[in-house]
Formats: C-alpha cells, structure tokens, sequence
C-alpha cells in the first residue's frame, strides 16, 4: 500500500473530474474526517486517515481491500473507474440522467441507455462528458458517458444512445469476483 | 640562634651512611629503567604480622620497604642521566639518551639494553604468484634482459617495447586476409579485441594472486571478470558490426551544442525503428522482438525508482494535511491545464491530439514546419512606407 504517484493523481483527476469536475476538491477535503488516495494491487482506494493509520501495521501483501474502492489502473496504466466509487461520484455529479423504469433493467444489464429510455436529464451535459444514471426515484443505478450533448439529443430518434455504460450496479453480481 | 639543615636532616648530611647502604643498580638508560639486581631477605620485604599490601598465599609486602628500594633505584637512575653528555636547547639542557644501535658513547658502567618482545606478531612471508610456483616447479631462473634490442632492419639499437621500439615504429601493416563469412567485420577493430581481451586476462590473473597473498577481498578476481565478460556482452550487443553500406551518424559541433546533421546513419535508424514500433495497437508490447533489438518499453532506471521513492516519501511527510495540498496541487493542474504541458505539447514530448499517437517525430533530419518569413513581413511589423514618410 502506497500513496500514488503524481502521474497517477493527474490520471485519477482526470478521470474522477468528467463526472464530479471541481468537486474533487470536497473528496481532498473531507470535512468530517481526513481521506487520502492509496494505491494497493492497482487499485485505487479512498482511505479515512484512522484506516490508514490502523492498515499501517499490517504487511501490504496481506491486504486484500481497505477503505472504498474507487477504480484500478489497468496494465496500460490507464484508470478505470469502478461501480463501488458510485456512492461518492452520484454525491457530487456535474450531469445526471434519469432512467423510466420500463428500461432501469436494461441498464441494469449493461447496455447503453436509449432516447426511448430517458426519463429525465440535466441540461447542458457535453458530449462525452461524464454523466451519472438514476432511477426516476433518485437512486444512483450506474454511470457512463453521453453520446449526444443535451441539445442533440432532443433531435435523436428513439432508438438512439443517449448514455454509453460504463458501469451499473448490476456489476455487484454479475462481477462479484473482481469488483473490490 | 639560626636554624641549621644539618640539624633538621642529618642523614641527608651524613654521607657515609648512605654508600654504605646503597646497592648499585643496572641502567636501561634508553628505555629509562633501572633494576636491582640483589638478593633481598624475604624477612625484609614480605612479613606475615604486617597488613600493607596483603598477597595470597605469600607474606604481606612491606610497602615502606619497597618504597625506600625504589626510592634509591630512582636517585641512582637519575645521578646516572646527570651523567650523560647535554645539548643545550630552548627548554635547558638535554640529556643524549644512548641509542639501541650504539651511536652515542655512555660514561654510564653497567649500562645494558633491555630487549622487549615486539608489540605486533612477525609479518607472515609472502605468498608466491602462481607464475612463482611454476617457475619453482620447473626451475626456471630469471635472466635479465637488456633494455635495447638490436633492430635488424636499421641496424640500430631499440628500446624493446614502448614508444620507440621497432614493433611501434613499423606502424601499421595493412591486414591482407578478409575472415571468410563475416564480410561486417573489422580485422583492426578483431586486433583491437584481442589485444583487450589479453590485458582484461591479466587483470584477473594479477587480482588473484592478490587475493591469494590476502592483499584484495575473497572472491573479488571472479567479480572483476564477470564484470568484464558483461561488458564484452553489452558492446556485442548493442553495437553489431556495421555494415558497409550504413552511413555514420554526423554529427556536427555548431556552437557549444552537437546536434545530429542530415546523414541518418545506424543511431538515428535505430530511433527511427523505435518511433515506428509504437504503431500498432499494444504500443508494440506484443510484438517480436530480434536479437540485439532493444525492448519497446525500458526498465526503469536506478534515477527513476530513486526519484519516485522520493516522490512517494515527500508524499507521507506532510501528514494528511500534506497529502491532501499535494492533490490539490495535482487536481488544479488537471483542471486548468499547465503551461508545461503545452511546453511538452510544442517541444514533441507530447501528443498533440486526442488519441496519445499523435506526436510529431524528430528524425534527426531538421526541417521542420517553421519556415523564416522572406520579405517585409519576415523583418516583423514595420510601420506603412507611405509617400509622406519616405525619405
């Protein structure tokens, strides 16, 4: 267990800022008690400084997870991001998107988000910008990447993708083993 | 009425008591010791009613006794110093002290150099070199040889080896005979080599028998020629003999800066090899590898690991307060963009586009898109030629 490198920062930034932008800043500073970044196996996890502390005695081999798993770094060194960092990322998202129920399973299942879909959406959204999927009764189902901006997709035709997935929490079971 | 010495010390006055008395001592004057060689009744040093010094197994010491035998030893050794030749100096006199090898005359009579034992165990003899033994074994004398030689060829006499001898003075002959199979090869480059390896050789012929005599550490011959043949390894393969037709990189020294000039010779095919093997999908991970080729993604040097264990142990020091300035610092580079990275994006040290391929390549050839502007418009913005100005 290890704090990242700068190159790996700049890396988890990047990506952590599509969905939540500036609010990074709220993760650094956490006000009810101190979290940091620390790098075991690859992954990346977000770590209160009490847990740190407490894993600091352990021998890293040993550690098998601490603290909320936010994604890894894959072999080509790129950060992908994983489901179990919704919780943070559906708490500070810049772009949201609600789903109808009729196709929450869908999404549930790892396909794209469709126009016919589409329940609700923040205005605004870029292409390609982060975007996090909920359920009409707001309750955070995955995250992925918009395929049309907010303007565009009014003109899209029902079939098309309105959220390209990246991950839903369908991924608890269907990925047990590999998630954390 | 006047106070008199003799009356306080009459025996210090009282000289015929003294002699009588003392025992002559023998001097070691050069290590400044005297000692009294008489036999002492065992009743006057040593008594079983007396507690001075108390002994085990023997009779007390009687310390006065002893005292008084070195009191008397210590007069006579000093009477003895006053006796020998002085050299005045700064301090006062001073006294010469008679010398192991007896090149000072002493007045002294029974004065006699003590021998110690040295302080450090005799040095062991030398071992003998492997070339010493062999030499035993076979009986082979050294003969002396002269330092010149008779050249034969300018009826001279020659220094045998080194600068002036006849063997460097006749320069070099041109190598008739081309190595069949290796046309690559270079039969100055082959004498070179050799010529190394010999010296290399008896480096470690010379370190062993060091280490044989206890002059270098155990094992340390053996380190020096595994070093030697990983050398020979690595100029074998990063520099495969050139082929014929490969023209040399050319360098050329404008200013201080060597930069490398249009002639792409086997470094910069080598870079230029490199650049493309990044191409395909994996980064070129996957693909084979030739021999000698060096590998698409390098080790991490010493410098790198050394410099991101700092970096990692700079991130711990500043406690969480620390760390979380550091991601702040990181974060606000992410957002805003830093003028380094555009710096890197100009300089080539990084893609310019979307996908991470997209870089500009140096082959080393110059040219690039920047052209100098002919005309007004090179010179920069001048202010408009009008009639009016004109002069």
């Amino acid at each position: 267990m290890r704090p990242l490198t700068i190159d790996e920062l700049k890396k988890l930034f990047e990506k952590l800022s599509k969905y939540i932008g500036k609010n990074v800043e709220h993760l650094l500073k956490n006000p009810s008690e101190a979290h940091a970044f620390r790098l075991q196996k690859d992954r990346v996890y977000y770590v209160s400084e009490s847990l740190i502390k407490a894993s600091q005695s352990l021998p890293s081999e040993t550690i098998l997870s601490l603290g909320t798993c936010f994604g890894k770094f894959t072999k080509s060194k790129n950060f992908k991001l994983h489901i179990t960092a919704l919780d943070v990322i559906s708490k500070y998202a810049l772009y949201k998107v609600w789903v109808k129920p009729s196709s929450e399973m869908q999404f549930l299942y790892g396909n794209n988000v469709p126009k016919s879909g589409l329940g609700r959406m923040t205005d605004e959204v870029p292409q390609y910008g982060g975007v996090v999927v909920l359920s009409m009764n707001d309750v955070p189902l995955g995250f992925g990447v918009a395929a049309q901006s907010t303007g565009q997709c009014k003109e899209l035709e029902p079939t098309g993708n309105v959220v390209l997935h990246q991950g839903d929490v369908g991924e608890y079971l269907r990925t047990e083993d590999d998630i954390y | 009425m006047p106070l008199k010495a003799t009356e306080i010390a009459p025996d210090s006055y009282n000289g015929t008591k003294n002699t009588e008395v003392l025992e002559d001592v023998r001097f070691d004057l050069y290590n400044l010791a005297a000692f009294n060689d008489f036999a002492q009744r065992s009743d006057d040093v040593g008594d079983s009613s007396s507690s001075d010094v108390p002994v085990d197994g023997m009779n007390a010491a009687l310390e006065t006794f002893l005292l008084n035998k070195a009191t008397e030893g210590t007069s006579q050794l000093i009477g003895a110093l006053w006796t020998l030749e002085t050299k005045p100096s700064d301090v006062g006199p001073l006294a010469l002290l008679p010398t192991p090898h007896g090149d000072v005359e002493v007045s002294v009579p029974n004065n006699a150099l003590t021998l110690l034992p040295r302080a450090k165990p005799a040095p062991k003899p030398k071992e003998p070199t492997k070339w010493e033994l062999f030499r035993k074994e076979k009986g082979i004398e050294n003969r002396k040889r002269g330092r010149k030689e008779w050249d034969e060829a300018t009826g001279e006499w020659k220094v045998r080896y080194g600068m002036g001898s006849a063997a460097n003075e006749a320069g070099e002959w041109p190598i008739m005979e081309a190595v069949q199979g290796n046309d690559f090869a270079d039969p100055w480059q082959a004498k070179k080599d050799e010529r190394k390896e010999k010296v290399e050789k008896n480096q470690v012929q010379k370190t062993r028998n060091m280490e044989r005599q206890g002059l270098v550490q155990k094992g340390s011959a053996k380190k020096l020629e595994k070093q030697f043949e990983e050398d020979r390894k690595k100029i074998k393969l990063t520099a495969p003999p050139l082929p014929s037709g490969l023209p040399v990189d050319m360098k050329s020294t404008k200013g201080s800066e060597v930069k490398t000039r249009a002639a792409r010779g086997l470094d910069s095919t080598k870079k230029a090899l490199a650049a493309t093997r990044l191409s395909t999908a994996s980064m070129g991970k996957f693909d084979q590898v030739r021999k000698g080729e060096d590998k698409v993604r390098k080790k991490r040097s010493g410098e790198e690991i050394r410099n991101r264990r700092k970096e990692l142990q700079s991130a711990n020091q500043g406690g969480a307060k620390g760390e979380a300035d550091r991601g702040l610092k990181v974060l606000n580079s992410v957002l805003l963009g830093s003028e380094k990275k555009e710096k890197m994006r100009r300089t080539g040290k990084m893609h310019k586009g979307e996908t991470g391929h997209d870089f500009d390549y140096d082959d080393g050839l110059g040219g690039g898109s920047f052209k100098k502007r002919k005309g007004r418009a090179g010179a920069g913005k001048l202010k408009k030629v009008t009639k009016k100005n004109i002069k």
